[in-house]
């Protein structure tokens, strides 16, 4: 063979090389912009839920282009499967691999290229071309290395008092790293327990309580299926911090659909409790209780709720003083049940009984 | 048949290296200490470790597969103990091939016993650190092997790259620097993604897709990370991965005999 044929040999040898890995490479890429895609969905789906009750976001910033691209993906989604919104990862993700969604991907891609629809942070790579979203080839694939360095400043920072400083280190560690969940939860438990308690002004104390809330949300709006921001935010933050037991209730409650911590249910249905829907709270605990019968708590949890039932049963059915006996005993045998004191000074204003330390001292006589 | 031979003899002449073997230590010795970092970070113990230990395998790694497969052909050229070889009745292709699984060799043995350190390590934190609900410890081993898996098959399309370059040169030296350079191109490649999407006109951002779709991109590894940290979205699988990595070893082993046919003895 000459010297010339040779060489067309093998340079066509190397282009038919080439040609394949440039198409694995278009598949590996339409592959990450639907996981990107599928990110969006979910993220969607959860911020719909918030929107249409009402309970979390007052207000809807999304652009038309982006509720109308959500609707066409719930619509299809729906027609493919009719469980679309509740599925798995895995499932979810062979509805979306159907040549169906090809339209809506385009249009995905299109809009994320337009900065028209709220991409996940540090997913956008492939779309945006922000220079914060090439931190990652910034620092040759060692993002959540430098982004656990930055946490150990961080936490350096904390121990010297630094508060100023560790909020830009708390942003440029989730940026770096958007699927640092630990980072959100302990960097908004930070904001809300330990700098807090560093101001003596209200104003002051709420605006790192509502620095706390948005650090969760974005932890949130990046991982829309960690049951842990879910949990930290409804119980840590709105329970704990804020006695905010509807917003408690409804993170929990969404905490409770994703893989989670067993504490998690406890605390939900603890929240139900304080919001008075024994029932729902009693449901929960039965339910948990199946599955963890080891766990000895939540039958003094239970008790106490089919008490609380009971009075309210007693209450529905005329029988006042009797319920007001039952929210009296359960008012003393467990001081941190903040719904028994407000029922035992309602159910005694009903009772036209003011002189509450002889009724009182006479239920805790007979029991 | 004879490139195997070639190839194991290769091996045991790779993990003879000094250079290599300061380099394994050097990595075992900071997968080893990143237990201690987790004093720090309270409530981060097992992130801490695994992100340690994935970036010091990666980084080691991309050293390793570098001198190993870089430095192969020109250590035998300066030993002179390739013309022994070649005079030999052995077709070029079969030492070239040897050659490369040699090389592949060495990185697996290097990877698996870094691997083998970093869960024993996470094992370790895990039992320390047990939340409410532990996994068991067979599912974090087996997607921690998967990562493992990704960070190979970065390193088979780097070491192919500086296997062909290695072909060119007498000494490591300009393999081991181009080796380092393409890790670096490698990881930089979504630049060009982004020119090509805001290039001036259509024909300049078609002309930069094409060198994006065909030059080495070193993220699409970095499912790794996801995978590490038990991310949910990670439906897509790594065949593709494979698949990608395998033609680009391919490619590399295609230039490198190119390159090496016709290269005077």
């Amino acid at each position: 063979m000459s010297r010339w044929k040779e060489s067309l040999t093998f340079g066509a040898l190397a282009f038919a090389f080439l040609i394949p890995i440039s198409a694995v490479q278009r598949g590996i890429e339409t592959d990450q912009a639907r996981v990107g895609f599928l990110r969006w969905v979910d993220n969607q789906e959860a911020f719909q839920k918030q929107v249409v009750q009402r309970i979390v976001k007052d207000s809807d910033d999304r652009t038309p282009e982006e509720i109308d691209l959500l609707e066409r993906v719930e619509e299809l989604g729906s027609s493919l499967d009719p469980n679309f919104g509740d599925l798995q990862v895995d499932p979810k993700w062979a509805v979306i691999r159907r040549p169906e969604f090809s339209p809506l991907l385009e249009d995905f891609v299109r809009l994320a290229r337009q900065s028209k629809v709220t991409l996940v942070e540090g997913e956008v790579e492939w779309a945006n071309p922000d220079v914060s979203a090439n931190v990652g080839a910034l620092v040759f694939g060692f993002r959540k290395l430098v982004a656990d360095m930055l946490w150990l400043k961080f936490d350096e920072y904390w121990h010297l008092g630094l508060v100023q400083r560790m909020l830009p280190i708390m942003e440029t560690v989730v940026t770096l790293d958007p699927h640092f969940v630990e980072a959100y939860a302990i960097g908004a438990w930070h904001l809300a327990y330990n700098v807090t308690v560093m101001f003596h002004s209200v104003e002051e104390k709420q605006k790192y309580i509502d620095l706390a809330v948005v650090f969760l949300e974005k932890g949130i709006k990046n991982n829309p299926r960690s049951s842990k921001l879910y949990s930290e935010l409804g119980f840590t933050i709105y329970f704990f911090k804020l006695h905010d037991y509807e917003k408690a209730a409804y993170y929990l409650g969404e905490a409770t659909n994703y893989e989670h911590d067993p504490w998690v249910e406890r605390a939900y249905a603890l929240s139900l409790e304080r919001l008075r829907e024994e029932e729902k709270a009693l449901a929960v605990l039965e339910d948990y209780s199946l599955r963890h019968p080891d766990y000895i708590m939540q039958k003094f949890s239970i008790a106490r709720l089919q008490q609380k039932l009971q009075a309210r049963q007693l209450e529905e059915e005329g029988k006042l003083r009797e319920a007001f006996e039952i929210w009296n005993f359960i008012k003393e045998d467990d001081p941190a049940d903040v719904v028994a004191p407000a029922e035992v000074v309602r159910l005694r204003a009903l009772l036209g009984r003011d002189t509450a330390p002889h009724s009182d001292h006479g239920v805790s006589a007979s029991e | 048949m004879n490139s195997i031979v070639i190839g194991l003899n290769a091996y045991r002449e790779s993990i003879r290296r000094k250079t290599l073997i300061a380099f394994l230590l050097f990595a075992m010795l900071i997968i080893g200490s990143s237990t201690f970092l987790t004093v720090l970070s309270p409530g981060e113990e097992v992130k801490i470790v695994k992100d340690v230990c994935l970036s010091c395998v990666s980084f080691f790694g991309m050293l390793i597969a570098v001198f190993a497969a870089g430095a192969l052909i020109p250590g035998e050229t300066d030993n002179r103990t390739i013309h022994t070889i070649l005079s030999k009745p052995l077709r070029r292709i079969t030492y070239v091939v040897g050659k490369y699984i040699g090389a592949q060799l060495t990185i697996i043995l290097n990877i698996l016993l870094m691997s083998i350190l970093f869960l024993v390590i996470l094992y370790l934190q895990s039992k320390r650190y047990t939340e409410e609900a532990p996994k068991p410890f067979s599912v974090t081993a087996l997607v921690t092997m998967k990562a493992m898996l990704l960070v190979y098959f970065e390193l088979l399309v780097l070491s192919a790259l500086a296997f062909a370059v290695s072909m060119l040169s007498t000494s490591a030296t300009l393999p081991v620097i181009a080796g380092i350079f393409i890790y670096i191109v490698g990881h930089s490649v979504n630049y060009l993604k982004n020119l090509s999407e805001h290039a001036s006109s259509e024909f300049m951002g078609t002309v930069i897709r094409q060198f994006y779709l065909i030059l080495p991109n070193f993220s699409n590894f970095y499912l790794r990370n996801q995978l590490i940290h038990d991310d949910p979205y990670i439906p897509q699988g790594i065949v593709k991965l494979f698949i990608y990595a395998a033609l680009y070893a391919g490619f590399g082993l295609l230039i490198g005999y190119i390159l090496f046919r016709k290269k005077d003895m």
